[in-house]
């Protein structure tokens, strides 16, 4: 008995300690096993694109002050017309001071809109309205696109340049002489010396940089301390001495914004008159726009998303990317293409809703593959996974739900940064929504 | 009956590893159907290459047929155990790999209610699964490729309880109901890239299904030369699992589960023949089993099954006669075996076989009413062309048939 019990142990032990995990990895051959996990693309979702104009786009908080204007073939004639206060500085002028000149500066910002090589005329006139955000837009206190200033049919100063703001530096515009002579006279301590900055902005609301009629370009400043106005004077003592007053712009408390407008009469964008409608593409010559600072934005819809809903199998959608083209022949070179684009929800009254970020929180810039030799390929690719998550989380997907391509905040209220997506159909090339999918039996 | 337990308690010892986590067969073929199938003979009937579909239960249990219980002798208890060692190469035609595992290949118990009707119930592994599978992919719509990794673990166990009656003198019929459970695993990882992502997919089928097989034998007599037929027969049969498909991401969260029940899993219908000659101390059996595979279809696969056919002839032979006084091997039981299958694995135009030759012996223990049989299998399975691979293994079987003569020893009790 006590052999069998022995026996029967050591074959129970003998199965626990022998078992080898080494295995072999083959591959049969991808023919012979059929795959249940399929990794698939799938891109047959229509999407379309169509333009919106916001109504008001905030300028107040630009970096930048434009002025001039061009005319786009698309987009009309462009016009902006900065406005800026300038501060006063504390002087000590003495009465036997003799006034010089008045002069304007300005700094190239670097970048300018439209046809840089011919003559720009920039008119330096002076603002009769206080440059302050009206009570109604208490919560919000920007400035607009729209909004504007009087300011005196005369201007203080013109000048015509052909601008090159990539080789200089700054612009200086010389400006009547009375204002001059009227500034040096309320700086000097007498009765009626201007004492604070706001009893000086109650004197000089400030200025609005005017194009002229002519003008090709739309040349970009920047909006700091470099923007000032400076009065010359010398004083003769023993020798004689030279002496600048600067009237500085502060960016911490003055307001600046950029007026911007376009004339579209007679042309295809004239369709478009508020902000709820969206003209698509297909009246817009298979073409959607994105202007900044004047509001043109793309609106993507994708009328058949319910499909999604409708996958049979098992399935994960991984990854959701919209693929765009800028309209070849509508950019010259990569720097006039924005760099990033970013993505907002929107309903269909078109407004700007939340952007589409990231589970963290972190906006999702789109990526630019620019094609340097043929141009072809060139595409902006947008990951909107999460959109697609969103509208699927509740198990139903609206498809009055869309997205608006928007520029970053930086550029959406002080540039003119452009693109015109092509909206064709091509056999290369539509606008894109590429589906990944896992399915899975 | 103080042996009788020691028994039973021994036989609760030997059920826990097997409702454990089930053996690597590492065997790249057990990704197709529900596993590389296990043939069910015990003991004797491994040491004849498989061969017994017309035998007798006489001192051992065949369970090859369940028509063979009601040859049991009327007194006896079997009590069968076997442990199976099996040391294996499996190349292909750029790597090799050799191995070793061991583990307890059955267990049974055998015994007879009347004269003219016997029983037995058991436990042996239905079917194993272990291997690792490379497959390369594309997402369907682009030329990017990505790698898919299949693992494959678990196995089917069976449990049985098989009836068998006389229904004339010489023709006997049985029906063996099993139960099979146990867990196919089937892992598959994704190798991630730019434009897919890491992930595994598991697939997972606990079985709790019912399998019924049949069996009918025959004996007569022609001269000095026993005669038996055999005939089994199992129809095809759907096994119902519990699937549960879930998708983890990479780092190992879900990101879906579904748990549905499902009857995918089919055996095919198996038909088997057998012969057997019995003259003096020798015996001869040849056996034959059809398995109907190209009825059945499984998702994994991506090329037809073929029809399995399965020969096999086996030898027994004690050349000496039984005597109390004779050395040991004098009165041992020697056998022989070979076997022949063409699978039901075909692959372009290689379909699968498998060769085994089998040498065994049967050593009495206790008087000769107790048995240890042994025996070693030599074999190859598959082949090395293309991307196959082929198999080499030694299989050293050690098979236990205890006979007690419970029912006697009650009484003197």
């Amino acid at each position: 008995m006590k052999k069998k019990a022995f026996i029967a142990l050591v074959g129970w032990l003998f199965l626990l300690s022998c078992h080898d995990e080494e295995s072999l990895m083959v591959s049969l051959g991808d023919n012979y096993i059929n795959s249940q996990t399929n990794v698939a693309l799938i891109d047959t979702i229509q999407v379309l694109l169509s333009t919106v104009k916001i109504d008001s786009v905030p300028t107040s908080e630009s970096d930048y002050l434009l002025s001039g204007s061009y005319t786009d073939t698309d987009l009309g004639k462009i016009s902006a017309t900065g406005y800026a206060q300038i501060g006063m500085p504390s002087a000590d002028i003495d009465d036997d001071e003799i006034f010089d000149s008045i002069v304007i500066c300005m700094n190239y910002s670097g970048m300018a809109y439209g046809d840089t090589l011919l003559p720009q005329t920039i008119k330096v006139h002076r603002v009769r309205e206080d440059i302050e955000p009206s009570d109604e837009y208490d919560e919000e206190p920007y400035l607009y696109n729209t909004t504007k200033f009087k300011y005196d049919e005369t201007p203080l100063g013109s000048t015509t340049v052909v601008p090159k703001p990539n080789f200089h530096d700054t612009i200086a515009i010389r400006l009547n002489d009375e204002l001059g002579l009227e500034f040096l006279s309320y700086l000097r301590d007498e009765d009626d010396e201007l004492e604070t900055l706001s009893e000086f902005l109650e004197y000089f609301q400030g200025v609005a940089l005017v194009p002229g009629d002519e003008n090709n370009s739309i040349l970009s400043f920047d909006a700091d301390s470099s923007f000032q106005i400076k009065v010359y004077t010398h004083i003769i003592e023993e020798v004689k001495k030279n002496l600048t007053y600067t009237f500085n712009y502060e960016s911490t408390s003055q307001n600046h914004f950029n007026n911007v407008t376009n004339d579209v009469s007679g042309m295809p964008l004239e369709q478009l008159t508020t902000q709820k409608e969206a003209v698509s593409s297909n009246l817009l010559d298979k073409r959607a726009y994105l202007l900044g600072s004047l509001g043109y934005t793309t609106r993507i819809d994708f009328p058949g998303i319910t499909q999604i809903l409708e996958v049979e199998y098992k399935n994960i959608l991984y990854n959701a990317e919209l693929v765009l083209k800028p309209l070849a022949g509508t950019y010259k070179n990569q720097g006039e293409l924005p760099e990033e684009l970013l993505l907002y929800y929107t309903d269909k009254r078109n407004n700007v809703l939340s952007e589409l970020t990231d589970d963290d929180g972190y906006s999702i810039p789109s990526v630019l593959y620019y094609d340097e030799f043929y141009n072809e390929s060139t595409q902006y690719i947008f990951d909107i996974t999460n959109f697609i998550y969103n509208e699927l989380s509740d198990g139903y997907v609206d498809p009055e739900d869309g997205l608006l391509v928007m520029l970053p905040d930086t550029e959406y209220g002080g540039t003119l940064n452009n693109v015109v997506f092509d909206a064709r159909t091509l056999s290369n090339y539509r606008p894109t929504l590429n589906l990944y999918y896992v399915f899975y039996e | 009956m103080n042996r009788f337990l020691t028994i039973s308690i021994l036989f609760l010892f030997l059920i826990s590893p097997f409702c454990g986590k089930a053996q690597n067969t590492v065997s790249p073929y057990s990704i197709f159907g529900p596993g590389e199938i296990r043939n069910g003979g015990f003991g004797a009937n491994l040491g004849m290459g498989g061969s017994g579909i017309a035998l007798e239960s006489t001192n051992s249990l065949n369970a090859l047929n369940p028509a063979s219980y009601a040859g049991m002798d009327s007194l006896k208890l079997i009590f069968e155990f076997g442990l199976q060692g099996k040391g294996y190469n499996i190349s292909n035609s750029n790597q090799s790999i050799s191995g070793f595992e061991a583990n307890l290949a059955y267990f049974a118990l055998g015994f007879k209610y009347t004269p003219w009707m016997a029983g037995s119930f058991g436990m042996m592994p239905f079917s194993t699964v272990g291997y690792s599978i490379n497959r390369t992919n594309y997402i369907e719509g682009t030329n990017e490729q990505y790698i898919s990794q299949y693992v494959g673990s678990g196995g089917i166990t069976r449990f049985y309880f098989a009836n068998a009656i006389k229904l004339l003198k010489k023709l006997s019929l049985g029906v063996n109901t099993s139960y099979l459970f146990g867990p196919l695993i089937q892992e598959e990882y994704i190798t991630g890239s730019t434009m897919v992502p890491s992930m595994m997919i598991e697939r997972k089928d606990f079985l709790r299904s019912f399998y019924f097989d049949f069996g009918l034998q025959y004996q007569f007599i022609s001269g000095r030369t026993d005669y038996s037929l055999g005939l089994t027969y199992a129809p095809e049969q759907s096994l119902s699992s519990k699937h549960i498909v879930t998708a983890y991401d990479s780092d190992y969260s879900t990101i879906q589960a579904q748990q549905y029940k499902t009857e995918y899993l089919v055996i095919p219908q198996i038909f088997g023949a057998g012969i057997g000659v019995t003259r003096e101390r020798m015996s001869l059996a040849f056996d034959y089993t059809f398995q109907q595979w190209s009825n059945v279809d499984y998702p994994i696969q991506a090329e037809e099954f073929a029809d399995s056919h399965r020969f096999s002839a086996g030898f027994e032979v004690n050349p000496w006669e039984r005597r109390a006084i004779n050395p040991g091997y004098k009165n041992w039981t020697y056998r022989m075996g070979f076997s022949h299958e063409s699978s039901y694995l075909k692959f372009g135009n290689t379909t699968l076989g498998s060769n085994a030759l089998t040498l065994g012996a049967g050593i009495p223990l206790y008087g000769a009413i107790s048995n240890m049989d042994i025996s070693l299998t030599g074999g190859t399975y598959g082949s090395t062309s293309g991307h196959l691979t082929k198999e080499k293994y030694l299989i050293l079987n050690i098979g236990f048939s205890l006979n007690e003569m419970a029912f006697l020893k009650r009484v003197i009790d």
